[in-house]
């Protein structure tokens, strides 16, 4: 499964696996589906890049969202 | 009526700035009953008419469940006089705007800053603020809190509102397919944004309910969750696509070349070579602040390289020197103008010593805070944060714990206050109850003066404070782990925004350090001086010489049964320096020689005694700090008789193993 952990360049998120907690705190990060973000490097921690906003994830929440070819 | 605005905004908005630039001298900070978090108040003018000032604490979601959260959260919804001034980030417009209208939605009295408007038009972004206006349904301004311009428009337009000559009103947003239940749920609860928190799932509005409302409410959600897996994931892509075509409509951008250098910069961060230059810097910082402040270790290489005077105009004319040397006077004046009594002594060795000591504290404290926020403001603290995580992961911490870290080898003091700057509250305390095991710069000096005397081989000298070290880390660390058992989370992710790098702003910095350390010390000087008047109590009565005595006796099995060794011990419990004064009076003689040679110490028996010292609780001042991060008596002793288990099975280890040897 394509997720943030295993990818890299431009994504589109398809799912988060998680509580509501936990899916709405991403979205508050810009992190949501439908979204299209680019994953700057695996790290650990994983960077990617949200419109204009670079963020840091742990591995344990980048493994949670799941991610399609953007294009 | 007061007129009463608060500041609502995401971390690094530019809210503290706006803050200061309001508030100026005028601000104080207010507790909040039942938590801990520290709000900022101020009364400013506005010609000629007062209003109040409220700074919530930044946050970055409505969903998080941290006490600053909760704080904001709760303010908000029950604020109904107060206007909100919801402060956006110029840097990163889409994330604010999400931001923003999760507060429009329940806020009508409300006005929106762009704050940042230098570095929009130094991007060549324009922002078209009437269509936001038009689109929002509130007041739009644009500011810039560090250069200081539109700041009289804002508050002109907030006046406006707070006397009611605009009229506002609430953001209503489309939700689609689910439009339907939430109208529902709204007919239920007569206010539509509740509707829409109710049908996100948050558990506080169910509370606030009656019973037959609760089960109505219930049934539609049931029937929601049978259609819809995720009704919250909904909702956020509808408010994504709301502010999508929001920022399309109103923001045009003339592209510009990209800063090279920072992305270069943050290339070397996120290689192999992060952790390096990260624990380079901090070191380096550390090495600076410290040297300020007690001259330390720069003096130990001045003289070393055949500098003495030099070393000893950095020790006199530091500034933990001259307090000393201030203190010291005063209680020698006292002692030598008045007539011998109880009061005297108390005076003298009791109150002034304890004032001395929170006095000590306070310049390393502000120094401390003032490079820490130095470095948070440069956007350089999210990056060591981020090349650290990999490591502190392995323990179940985020990388950011690195500072609380590099913080305690300096002090446990500020090190303890530091670890404020970790998210999650569980982290928080985590790290603040381990703190003690790293080893600070206090009980380096005292491990250095009994090992270079009471150990006579130098390989063994320095193979003994190498261990410890070492051991302290891989203790520190440990300790995480295990007090991750008492909070609800063990384990803390890493999720963070990485601001841009710019040079921070010294007044900004300096005001942060100053609000900060002056509020802890405040709070742990009451501590101190209780512990300063207990420590005496026990000396005048003759009660400390008792119990060093019984200390003594635990020290048996060593060999180490001299009651002047049990009564230094109790006094280190206080303040580790006390340890080589204490012994000083009862030997009769500063001469660490002569007292080593009048306890003749085997190699077993010292190496144990400095491997106990290096780790039982530090200092008062520590646990004071501990308690008021804490609020939690229990854990806190429990914690104190875990540092005192820890410390005393690592000196019988010790000894054993040598005495093998
Ligand atoms: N370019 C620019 N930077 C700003 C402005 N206001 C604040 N900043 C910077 O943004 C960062 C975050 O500011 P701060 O006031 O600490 O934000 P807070 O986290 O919301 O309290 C700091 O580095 C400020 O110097 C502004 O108007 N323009
Ligand atoms: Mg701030």
């Amino acid at each position: 499964m394509k997720t943030l952990e295993n990818s890299f360049g431009r994504v589109r998120i398809k799912e988060i696996i998680g509580g509501r907690g936990f899916v709405c705190r991403l979205a508050d990060l810009g992190l949501a589906p439908g979204q299209v973000v680019e994953v700057l490097s695996n790290g650990p921690p994983v960077i990617i890049k949200v419109k204009d906003t670079k963020i840091a994830i742990g591995r344990g929440v980048a493994r949670k969202v799941i991610v399609e070819n953007a294009e | 009526m007061q007129n009463k605005i608060y500041l609502v905004a995401q971390p690094n908005s530019g809210k503290t700035t706006l803050f200061n630039l309001l508030a100026g001298e005028n601000c104080y900070v207010a507790n909040w009953p039942g938590k801990t978090v520290e709000v900022f108040q101020a009364k400013i003018q506005h010609h000629g008419k007062e209003i109040l000032l409220v700074d919530l604490p930044g946050i970055n979601s409505f969903k998080t469940l941290g006490r600053e959260e909760e704080l904001t959260k709760e303010f908000i919804l029950k604020e109904e006089e107060g206007v909100a001034v919801i402060i956006l980030n110029g840097e990163s417009l889409y994330r604010s705007l999400y931001f923003a209208i999760q507060v429009l939605e329940m806020k009508s009295r409300a006005i929106l800053a762009i704050n940042k408007s230098d570095y929009l038009d130094k991007k060549g972004v324009h922002v078209n603020l009437q269509v936001l206006k038009d689109r929002l349904g509130v007041e739009v301004v644009q500011i810039s809190a560090l250069k200081g311009s539109g700041i009289n428009q804002l508050m002109d337009r907030i006046m406006d509102i707070l006397e009611g000559r605009v009229k506002t009103k609430k953001l209503k947003i489309d939700y689609g397919a689910l439009e339907q239940y939430i109208v529902r749920v709204e007919q239920i609860l007569g206010d539509r944004s509740l509707a829409i928190k109710a049908v996100e799932g948050e558990e506080e509005i169910l509370a606030l309910l009656t019973e037959a409302q609760r089960s109505e409410v219930e049934k539609i959600k049931k029937e929601i969750s049978q259609k819809f897996a995720n009704p919250e994931e909904i909702i956020a892509v509808h408010r994504y696509k709301f502010v999508e075509e929001l920022l399309s409509s109103s923001v045009k951008e003339v592209r510009v070349a990209k800063a090279s250098f920072e992305e270069r910069l943050d290339n070397l961060f996120f290689s192999k070579l992060g952790g390096v230059l990260s624990i380079l810097i901090l070191f380096s910082t550390l090495f600076i602040a410290l040297s300020v402040n007690t001259g330390f270790p720069l003096n130990l290489i001045m003289r070393s390289i055949g500098y003495h005077a030099f070393a000893e105009i950095l020790e006199e004319y530091s500034l933990a020197g001259m307090i000393s040397m201030l203190f010291g006077s005063l209680s020698h004046f006292l002692d030598q103008n008045f007539p011998d009594s109880v009061l005297k002594d108390l005076l003298t060795n009791g109150i002034i010593a304890g004032i001395g000591a929170v006095a000590t504290f306070f310049p390393l404290v502000l120094i401390i805070n003032f490079f820490v926020s130095l470095i948070e403001d440069s956007g350089l603290m999210t990056r060591i944060a981020i090349s650290m995580d990999r490591f502190f992961a392995i323990f179940g911490l985020t990388g950011k714990s690195v500072f609380p870290f590099g913080v305690n080898l300096a002090c446990n003091v500020p090190g303890v206050m530091t670890s404020r700057i970790l998210e999650s509250d569980g982290e928080r305390l985590r790290v603040a109850l381990a703190s003690p095991f790293v080893i600070c710069q206090a009980r380096l000096l005292v491990i250095i003066l009994l090992a270079v005397f009471f150990l006579t081989p130098p390989l063994l000298q320095s193979g003994v404070i190498v261990s410890i070290y070492l051991l302290s880390t891989l203790i520190f660390l440990l300790a995480t782990k295990f007090y991750g058992k008492f909070f609800r989370e063990e384990k803390s992710e890493l999720l963070l925004e990485m601001p841009p790098y710019h040079f921070p702003s010294l007044r900004i910095a300096w005001w942060i350090t100053w609000t900060r350390s002056k509020s802890f010390i405040f709070k742990i000087a009451q501590f101190l001086l209780f512990f300063a008047i207990f420590a005496w109590l026990l000396e005048y009565f003759g009660i400390a010489e008792l119990i060093g005595a019984i200390i003594a006796r635990a020290f048996s099995p060593f060999g180490l049964e001299d009651p002047r060794i049990g009564f230094a011990l109790l006094m280190g419990f206080f303040a580790k320096e006390l340890i080589i004064s204490s012994l000083a009076v009862s030997f009769g003689t500063a001469d660490l020689v002569q007292i080593s040679s009048q306890l003749s110490l085997t190699i077993p028996q010292a190496t144990a005694l400095i491997i106990f010292i290096a780790f039982y609780t530090p200092c008062a001042a520590t646990i004071s700090a501990i308690y008021s991060e804490l609020r939690n008596y229990k854990l806190l002793l429990f914690s104190i008789a875990l540092q005192l288990m820890i410390a005393y099975s690592l000196a019988f280890l010790s000894f054993i193993f040598l005495s093998f040897l």
